[in-house]
């Protein structure tokens, strides 16, 4: 048997303990990164797209002639009313927006786009706005030639 | 010594058990309507996972007994047995009782508890038998937690209660406050060799305050509020008693010249004002405020001022007030990456470092490689308890769990930044691993709080699938 002096087993020792410090780390690691696939797995399964938090917003990726400026980032309110007329919550001072274009709502922690029956329509992700649609994030709203972002 | 290892096997199975089979059902506490749902029987991963901590603790004892007396000490086996009879007792319960809470947040505690038994059989071995004792009594205060809370929502419902109570606890060590370790500050309840830190229950029943109140008016906060050109404000009549609590906690927190649980209390504070309404203008108008805050006691504070005046350069005070400070930096810089080993380093001559400079001890005798190795289990602690509280449909829970989480991270950043020179020094104690009866205590009734929401958010998951 190979006999070991104290130096070298307090040595081997310390390096044990830090090893094993180390592979407790490196196990709880492995078992986080199989946590969120798993969650990942599941979240693709139900088909739930990014899910927007109560508080999103909306981008500007394109102000048309509105005097609005691309990337400014605009609050979403609970009812949130994009149009022409001085009442809306987002005023869009352009010929081809109507007076009350569409709404965008906040309900049972969701939020959803409708168009109000627009002269010139709604678009989402470039198909037209029929019915109330539920929004995600990344998702673009167009309304002519005005182009805004959801985003949390 | 055989490593116990996490069979991945094992966890498979655990996993399917949590997706609903066809197979039998086996007991649930859910409703009869709702559909069957499998209980996961064992829990593998936090099984395996806390043997290692063991072994953690293991080879330190054993290592610094073979350096000090040449061979394994009885007192050590003792150690071991109980620390981790404690531990599995625990595992037990929760895999009886909560099957479906977290698997990680109890090894990770325990291992963190690990060091701080090896760093105070290190450094001051007659408090060592105190401090597995003060684990003993935490692991009953978690069992108490999970066994008796009836619900989360509870907690919810008596939040006024659980403030009133905190307030009288801080405001009690105005009359009845003792100081007996000389810090100068008097903080502590009790008598007869027994000390209780009331701040240390504060900050849970702080939190649980926070918590409730944030979603009852979440709503209110994230859209109301008057505006200011493109900004919007804080709605204050909602935030009134909030920021009233919060002043109330600040103001008797810094009369006492506890300036680390003020610190800590604020930064809980502005986490959970982020995570509730998602606005950043909040954590700028915080931090905007705590600037405020900051100077005016530096103006008006001698002891805040020196704190400050130390930070910036402890080294023309190394043999007054610097010296905690140098002598921290000195024993870090001592360990070098892998450390002196247990024994061999002169950590003793840190003031406190069984306490508040615990990572001196650990920086000087593990090395750079044992203080990253803390910091690391500090993050996966942190990460979890966060993982908790995204899964969590109830957003009261789910705030509970950010708050209860955020009060471990923040703490952890407090007291490090403050021995690393990063920051001015505050004393707190690095949570779970520090030496200290009521920091043990409380942070295992946070740690059981934390198994709860997970089993509660986990089991309602578990049903619905």
């Amino acid at each position: 048997m190979l006999q070991l002096t104290a130096e070298t087993t307090i040595l081997l020792l310390r390096l044990a303990l830090l090893g094993m410090l180390y592979l407790f780390v490196l196990l709880v690691v492995m078992s986080v990164r199989r946590d969120l696939r798993r969650a990942g797995a599941v979240a693709a399964r139900s088909g739930a797209e990014a899910r927007l938090p109560a508080s999103a917003r909306l981008v500007v990726l394109d102000p048309g002639r509105t005097s609005l400026e691309s990337g400014a980032r605009i609050p979403l309110q609970p009812i949130t009313r994009l149009g022409r007329s001085d009442a809306s919550t987002i005023v869009l001072d352009d010929s081809f927006v109507s007076g009350d274009h569409a709404h965008i709502v906040l309900r049972d922690g969701g939020w959803w786009l409708v168009d109000r029956g627009s002269t010139n329509g709604t678009m989402l992700n470039e198909q037209p706005v029929r019915e109330e649609v539920g929004l995600a994030s990344g998702d673009v709203i167009g309304l002519g030639q005005i182009q805004l972002q959801v985003s949390p | 010594m055989p490593i116990p290892f996490i069979e991945p096997k094992a966890s498979a199975i655990a996993d399917e058990n949590r997706c609903m089979h066809a197979g039998e059902p086996v007991s649930v506490a859910a409703s009869a309507a709702r559909p069957a749902v499998r209980v996961p029987r064992l829990r593998p991963t936090e099984l395996g996972l806390l043997l290692l901590a063991l072994g953690i603790l293991g080879l330190g004892l054993w290592q610094m007994d073979l350096a000090r007396d040449g061979a394994l000490a009885q007192r050590s086996v003792v150690a071991l047995g109980a620390f981790g009879g404690a531990f599995l007792i625990m595992h037990a319960w929760l895999t009886i009782r909560r099957p479906f809470a977290d698997q990680l947040v109890l090894p990770i505690a325990a291992a963190i508890c690990a060091l701080g038994q090896i760093v105070v059989a290190r450094l001051i071995p007659e408090l060592a038998v105190r401090q597995g004792m003060w684990v003993g009594v935490g692991a009953v205060a978690l069992l108490g937690v999970v066994t008796v809370l009836p619900s989360i929502g509870w907690l919810r419902r008596y939040r006024y209660t659980f403030a009133a109570l905190g307030v009288a606890l801080v405001l009690s060590t105005f009359v009845l406050g003792v100081d007996p370790n000389g810090s100068g500050a008097r903080l502590w309840l009790g008598a007869g060799g027994v000390y209780f830190q009331p701040s240390e229950v504060f900050k849970i029943l702080l939190v649980i305050f926070f918590a409730a109140y944030l979603d009852e008016y979440r709503e209110l906060l994230s859209y109301a509020g008057p505006r200011v050109g493109p900004l919007r404000l804080p709605p204050l009549p909602y935030l009134t008693p909030l920021l009233g609590m919060l002043a109330l906690a600040l103001l008797v927190v810094v009369l006492q010249r506890d300036l680390g649980a003020a610190l800590l209390f604020f930064g809980v504070f502005l986490a959970l004002l982020y995570a509730a309404s998602g606005r950043a203008l909040f954590v700028v108008l915080g931090v905007a405020l705590f600037a405020v805050g900051a100077t005016f006691l530096y103006q008006f504070f001698d002891h805040v001022q020196l704190r400050v005046d130390i930070w910036l350069d402890p080294w023309s005070r190394a043999d007054t007030g610097g010296y905690q400070l140098v002598q921290g930096l000195t024993a870090l810089a001592a360990g070098g990456i892998a450390g002196t080993g247990l024994t061999f380093g002169y950590p003793e001559y840190v003031p406190a470092a069984h306490t508040d400079f615990v990572i001196a001890a650990i920086g000087e005798e593990l090395g750079l490689a044992g203080s990253l190795g803390v910091l690391a289990l500090y993050v996966l602690l942190v990460h979890r308890g966060f993982h908790i509280a995204l899964r969590t449909r109830d957003t009261f829970a789910a705030l509970l769990a950010v708050g209860l989480t955020s009060v471990v991270g923040i703490q952890a950043l407090v007291i490090l930044g403050g021995t690393l020179k990063l920051m001015p020094l505050t004393g707190v104690t690095l949570p779970l691993l520090s030496y200290g009866g009521s920091s043990i205590l409380a942070n295992f009734i946070l740690l059981g709080l934390l198994l709860s929401i997970s089993h509660e958010s986990e089991a309602r998951l578990a049903a619905e699938h």
